[in-house]
């Protein structure tokens, strides 16, 4: 699940930067090999004043093309009305020692883009600063104050995320203080960087300074893991405990009392005609999914209260605390029960820091007449279950207590996909084919098929197989640990022509989920960043063709064998008896991380089972032709 | 919805160039102006329950989730311009995804330059027999969310509506004063005030018939002083037109009904030129607005000391006003960045002063074109400032069509040179060749009449490519190829190796010679620093393909390198992925016209002969395609040229065009047989 979990709260924000620079190097436009850089960005939190917790963010960046302004040169800052937001420091500074200050009207406040069709959201608002007068080689600087004003009830604490870098760019220096009064525990955890914080006292009060260095760019390249796993983060908490925590979840997730009749009304109406508990469930998760809009950039719902469950219904949208809350009210109007579920994966979640704030998920487990699931608003089923469910640490929030669950990493001997099949050729280069299919873990087509696909199995097998006539169907096993089918097919044999009555043909490669068929990792040696795909997996296909007398097999590729630490490749064609074709696929891949260093073995174990110049055979048909 | 902003951004094609401009929009609307009647009193319960009910058994477009029962404009301008608008929806909600499109109701707009009013909304459904209000009263209008970097202080109402469910009908009715980019107010309260229009005395409009929902009932109602004629246009079809005196005035009346649904089509021309419409104005001709427009800009070309020096340090040296007009354009083009700040009284129909644009280094098109206009009138070049529509085609209404500022240089044969800084950023030509054929005004003192840019033929945006490579007897290929693009083709190259981060370059590079093998390593690249606008864009790539062709006992099978048409992403090839369709309906909208020329000499193993001469020649109005494959010694000779001449391609060419495309396709896959000759064989 790493890098995948979709929902990211964007408490993140604040940084703050360091006006170091005093000679400025000359630069023109045309010096391509240059790219941003960030000087300093500092974040300063203080956390001793009794009324505010007052949030500095600074940062020094030297752009030196105008594609690098996307990212610099108009920062946005988002705050809740009881919040105040002030430019403390803005200036462009060129590289000939100028110094431009942004005018009023370079410092605009708007409602948030994400949040302009939400009128209960208006309450936010997103300060812009756009700065002028930039030429290549400018410093753009800025000192951003937030002032959130400090909650005096019993679930008040401080809590924070602050992500090094959230763009491209290379940072020379990242650093973020924290001062607090002396007997105020702080909690934290660092991920992506093993440092540890320098801690100074001084009369009453404590400070920790964290401080970064040299952070490289990031790159584009295919299959890279998400950005908070590559650069580094740090979360800061003052709860005390994770009770804590759960007392707060608490109190906004689960509401007493009856339901309202609105709302049991249209759970009633969405399960009507509906006996078995798992498909009330399931309905309810479409109505859901189709009707309610997610707002996913929400500042902090630590400082927001969320609204009545009538409000959240009546807008039909909410924050994913909102609506999993009105998840549950739906699933009480029918007598079952939910718990609140938090979610990070597990490298990037510590148990020793107590902060809503570590988790990129949340979720509901639904429990209806002894019938027990796990279910999320943001993701299609299939990609919930197959791979996000994996290497994650879940916070189960329950009405009266919480428990940790950690969910271990899928093994590729619990992923795979066999296939055998048999495809018998006519002279009319008509084809019969029998196929048996099974995939297992998260190559089981359980979810996609009964939810995320309209259609079913047969929509599924005439997609794969581009046929017009599926003749038989029989499903096997159908869970969600394991798929089994047999398919019978009918249609028209597709060859390629090639020139001087040659055709080409090659076993169709079966459908998975463990990586994009398409994807493109280029032969080089130079590799930044870790390869990640979806899940390790174990593909075997076998497919005998049967050609009619008119065909003639005129090249076989070679048999391609490939083993590495990572897995192996094994691909073959035979003939058989000069009129059978026996085409064996095998991809076995062990991990769903690969080091940069390892580029080029991960890259040939893909590229070269998706290379059709391995599976393709040349065929002479003198009679077709 | 009526329209009352205009933006046009390029497609999605060319994210680096984002062109927005000014001329305004509209929304004006009637009721009560002065001493005048309302001409549109509030539909009453039975009325709406009468139009409800006829629907209900004329039973049209019934699949589709909403259906448009009415929507009815009416509008009234005086003789200063000053106008009000008054807009009457009656939407019957037919499926929940229906219900879900109106969540709110949503009214954007300029508390400086215009008022919008709501009046009414309610809820009908006639199977509960209910009607219910929609609390509205206390919406306060908050700052709308910038358009891009435009930060020209829109406010925004959003009303929500509640849940709305299958079988509900909403009404509406709101009130517009004025428009949403025109800092020409009077005085008095905001719901009562008269808000001039830019070009004082004249009103225009732009009005839609279409939708992306069907409409039973559309109906344009104009009323304005018998001193204010109107000429108008329609256009993409018919509607229902008359012209009435009613008191003082006269009526525009403009009507139709059972509209379907406008489609879409993929990579069809907007909806705004496509869409049924109206083009009114009360402006007599083109050369008044050219010479308003003038007049109105004029003052805000200010040549600042820093501005002169800028100009000096750059034309040092240089002797030709091509040379001059090219630097100072990829100047502007590279150093000016596009961001819309809001200059107050005037904002988007006038553009910023220009040595205060010069100073920011900031502003939107007309603010870019703006500053090169003072640029080169500081280098002894005069200049003009142009308004255009990008991309597209005015009706020849003097209304304002506009969304684009560019610049016209005269030549002393009394045509114009045209130069946009806006599209210009890595692209060498002074005008980007993607916005030929487009409408321009030229904004001078003696008026001028609506023109249009230069069609650009195919060759001048062209690819060639060319690869001289040798086909070993193990199947290995090792190519090396030269690439010389200019204009849109160079632009496009440009713009890639102008990326943010130099790491990225070689994953460029992968792309562009991915469609030859997932296998191909390449050994070596060089290219032009893309911002060298001197020559047209040079790169070179030596390949290496291992195990590129089949080798068999008596022969080789493969397909030349460059017929698998390497730069084929959509961001340049996009051809290559709009024919799926049998046929359109819409006109085709491609990127640019341009010439694809891929040439080849393969040195091929001794002893080896090409079995079949190929040559396919193709050619329409649209597009030409040639191929020819040959053997000469030992050396097989490919060309692949294909040249597409015309930007747009209409529904009736499209089908050929389609056909060019797909033998393109066919090409990539297409191999070629070297037979081993026996011994003794010449």
């Amino acid at each position: 699940m790493k890098g995948r979990l979709k929902y990211r709260w964007l408490f993140t924000m604040q940084f703050f930067l360091l006006l170091l620079v005093t000679v400025v190097p000359q630069y023109s436009w045309a010096d391509k090999e240059q790219s941003a850089t960030v000087i300093a960005e500092i974040e300063q939190i203080d956390l001793t004043s009794n009324d505010y917790i007052v949030i500095e963010h600074q940062r020094d960046v030297v752009v030196y093309t105008e594609a690098e302004l996307a990212d610099f040169a108009d920062p946005r800052f988002l705050y809740n009305q009881e919040e105040r937001v002030s430019v403390l420091e803005a200036r462009t500074v060129t590289p000939s020692g100028l110094v431009i200050e942004p005018q009023k009207t370079a410092m605009n406040v708007l409602v948030p883009h994400s949040l302009a069709s939400f009128p209960d959201y208006h309450t936010f608002r997103e300060l812009i600063l756009s700065f002028i007068g930039i030429e290549s080689g400018s410093h753009l600087k800025f000192k951003v104050e937030k002032k959130v004003p400090k909650k005096s009830d019993s679930l008040s604490f401080f809590e924070m995320k602050v992500e090094a870098g959230m763009y491209e760019a290379a940072v020379n220096d990242f650093s973020c203080s924290v001062l607090a009064p002396e007997e105020l525990s702080l909690s934290y955890a660092v991920f992506g960087d093993a440092i540890e914080p320098e801690i100074t006292t001084q009369p009453g009060q404590k400070s920790y300074n964290w401080s970064f260095k040299e952070i490289p760019a990031l790159t584009a390249e295919e299959l890279i893991p998400a950005r908070d796993s590559l650069r580094p983060v740090l979360v800061l908490s003052t709860a005390h405990s994770w009770s804590e925590i759960a007392r707060f979840m608490r109190s906004n997730y689960f509401h007493e009392g009856e339901v309202a009749e609105t709302i049991k009304t249209k759970a009633m109406a969405v399960t009507k005609e509906t006996m078995l508990p798992s498909e009330k469930i399931e309905k309810i998760h479409r109505y859901f999914l189709e009707n309610m809009s997610v707002i996913k950039e929400h500042p902090s719902f630590v400082h927001y209260k969320i609204r009545s469950m009538d409000q959240v219904f009546n807008t039909h949208y909410g924050h994913i605390i909102e609506l999993n809350a009105l998840f549950n009210e739906f699933v009480r109007s029918l007598g079952g029960t939910t718990n609140l579920l938090c979610l990070q994966h597990k490298d990037l979640f510590s148990k020793n820091v107590p902060a809503l704030v570590q988790f990129s998920d949340f979720a509901v487990e639904v429990t209806l007449e002894g019938y027990s699931v796990w279910l999320s608003l943001l993701h299609p089923l299939h990609a919930w279950n197959s791979d996000l469910l994996h290497d994650v640490v879940v916070f189960n929030v329950t009405d009266s207590g919480y428990e940790f669950v950690d969910l271990a990493g899928r093994k590729y001997s619990e992923n795979s996909i066999s296939s055998f099949q048999k495809i018998t050729v006519d002279e009319k280069r008509n084809y019969s084919s029998s196929l048996q299919v099974s995939l297992k873990g998260s190559e089981s087509l359980f979810y996609k098929l009964r939810c995320d696909l309209p259609g079913g199995m047969k929509t599924y097998c005439e997609n794969f197989a581009e046929v017009s006539s599926v003749d038989s169907l029989a499903l096997l096993e159908f869970n969600p640990s394991h798929t089994a089918f047999e398919v019978g097919f009918t249609g028209p044999w597709k060859t390629e022509k090639l020139a001087d009555g040659f055709n080409s043909y090659s076993a169709e490669l079966l459908p998975f989920n463990a990586f994009d068929s398409d994807i493109l990792l280029p032969m080089t040696k130079v590799r930044h960043f870790p390869v990640q795909i979806n899940h390790p997996f174990h593909y075997k296909q076998i497919t005998e063709v049967t050609l009619p007398a008119t065909i003639t097999i005129i090249h076989l590729p070679k048999v391609v064998q490939l083993e590495n630490d990572y897995g192996a490749v094994h691909l073959s064609i035979q003939n058989e008896q000069g009129k059978t074709l026996k085409f064996s696929r095998e991809l076995l891949i062990k991990v769903d991380t690969f080091k940069a260093a390892d580029y080029l073995k991960i890259r040939s174990l893909i590229m070269t089972f998706l290379d059709p110049k391995w599976q393709t055979v040349l065929l002479e048909d003198k009679e077709n032709d | 919805m009526s329209r009352y902003f205009v933006a046009t951004k390029t497609n999605s094609l060319s994210p680096l160039i984002c062109v927005f401009f000014l001329f305004v929009l509209f929304l004006s609307g009637p009721s009560m102006i002065g001493a005048q009647t309302s001409k549109t009193p509030t539909l009453t319960d039975e009325q709406i329950w009468s139009i409800i009910n006829k629907n209900v058994k004329k039973k049209l477009f019934v699949d589709s989730p909403t259906v448009t029962l009415l929507h009815k404009d009416v509008v009234t301008f005086k003789e200063n311009g000053a106008s009000i608008k008054n807009s009457q929806f009656l939407i019957a909600i037919q499926a929940d995804e229906g219900a879900r499109k109106y969540r709110t109701l949503r009214f954007d707009y300029n508390i400086k330059t215009s008022y919008v009013a709501i009046k009414e909304i309610k809820i009908y459904n006639s199977e509960k027999n209910s009607i219910r209000m929609v609390p509205h009263e206390g919406i306060e209008a908050v700052p709308a969310p910038d358009d891009g970097l435009i930060f020209w202080n829109f406010s925004m109402k959003v009303v929500p509506l509640g849940i709305l469910e299958s079988g509900d009908v909403l009404y509406y009715e709101i009130e517009r004063r004025g428009m949403n980019i025109a800092y020409l107010s009077a005085d008095g309260d905001a719901a009562h005030r008269e808000f001039l229009p830019p070009m004082p005395g004249h009103y225009f409009e732009v009005v839609y018939f279409e939708s992306d929902q069907p409409i039973i009932d559309r109906q344009y109602h104009l009323y304005g002083p018998r001193s204010k004629l109107i000429q108008y246009e329609i256009e993409n079809g018919t509607i229902d037109s008359s012209i009435l005196f009613e008191d003082q005035m006269l009526h525009y009346c403009f009507q139709k009904r059972d509209i379907p649904a406008y489609v879409s089509e993929y990579s069809s021309i907007s909806f705004d030129q496509a869409a049924l419409k109206v083009v009114l104005a009360t402006n007599p001709d083109w050369e008044g607005k050219s010479r308003w427009a003038y007049e109105l800009n004029e003052p805000q070309f200010v040549i600042s000391a820093e501005m002169q020096q800028k100009v000096d340090e750059l034309l040092t040296g240089t002797t030709t006003d091509d040379e001059k007009m090219a630097i100072l354009l990829h100047w502007v083009a590279d150093n000016i960045r596009y961001l819309g700040l809001d200059m107050g009284e005037g904002e988007g129909f006038t553009v910023h002063r220009t040595d205060e644009i010069f100073a920011e280094r900031a502003g939107v098109c007309k603010d870019k074109a703006a500053c090169l206009i003072s640029m080169l009138r500081a280098a002894g070049i005069p200049a003009y400032f142009v308004l255009t529509l990008a991309l597209e085609k005015a009706v020849d209404i003097p209304a304002d069509q506009f969304n684009h500022g560019v610049v016209a240089v005269p030549r002393e044969d009394g045509t114009f040179i045209y130069l946009d800084p806006t599209w210009a950023p890595q692209d060498r030509a002074l005008f980007n060749k993607r916005e030929q054929e487009q409408s321009i005004l030229i904004a001078s003192p003696e008026g001028e009449d609506l023109g249009n840019i230069p069609y650009s033929p195919a060759e001048e945006n062209y690819w060639h490519i060319s690869g001289k490579s040798s086909l070993e007897i193990s199947g290995d290929v090792h190519l090396t190829m030269d690439v010389e693009a200019d204009n849109f083709a160079g632009g496009k190259m440009r713009q890639s190796l102008a990326a943010r981060s130099p790491l990225n370059k070689p994953l460029y590079f992968h792309k562009i010679v991915n469609p030859l093998s997932a296998e191909a390593i390449i050994e070596k690249s060089s290219f032009q620093n893309p911002l060298d606008y001197s020559s047209p864009l040079n790169l070179s790539l030596t390949i290496f393909l291992p195990d590129y062709a089949i080798v068999l006992d008596d022969r080789i099978l493969l397909v030349p390198p460059l017929s698998r048409h390497p730069f084929s992403r959509a961001w340049e090839s996009d051809y290559l992925y709009v024919v799926d369709p049998d046929e359109r309906t819409k006109p085709l909208e491609l990127d640019c016209t341009r010439k694809m020329h891929f040439t080849e000499t393969m040195k091929i193993p001794r002893g080896y002969t090409l079995t079949e001469r190929d040559e396919i020649r193709m050619s329409s109005e649209t597009a030409t395609l040639t191929y020819v494959i040959e053997q000469k010694g030992r050396n097989l000779n490919v060309l692949l040229d294909f040249s597409i001449h015309r930007r747009i391609v209409s529904p009736e060419e499209y089908p050929q065009f389609r056909k060019m495309v797909q033998q393109i396709k066919e090409l990539r896959d297409r191999h070629i047989v070297l037979m081993k000759r026996s011994k003794g064989e010449l």
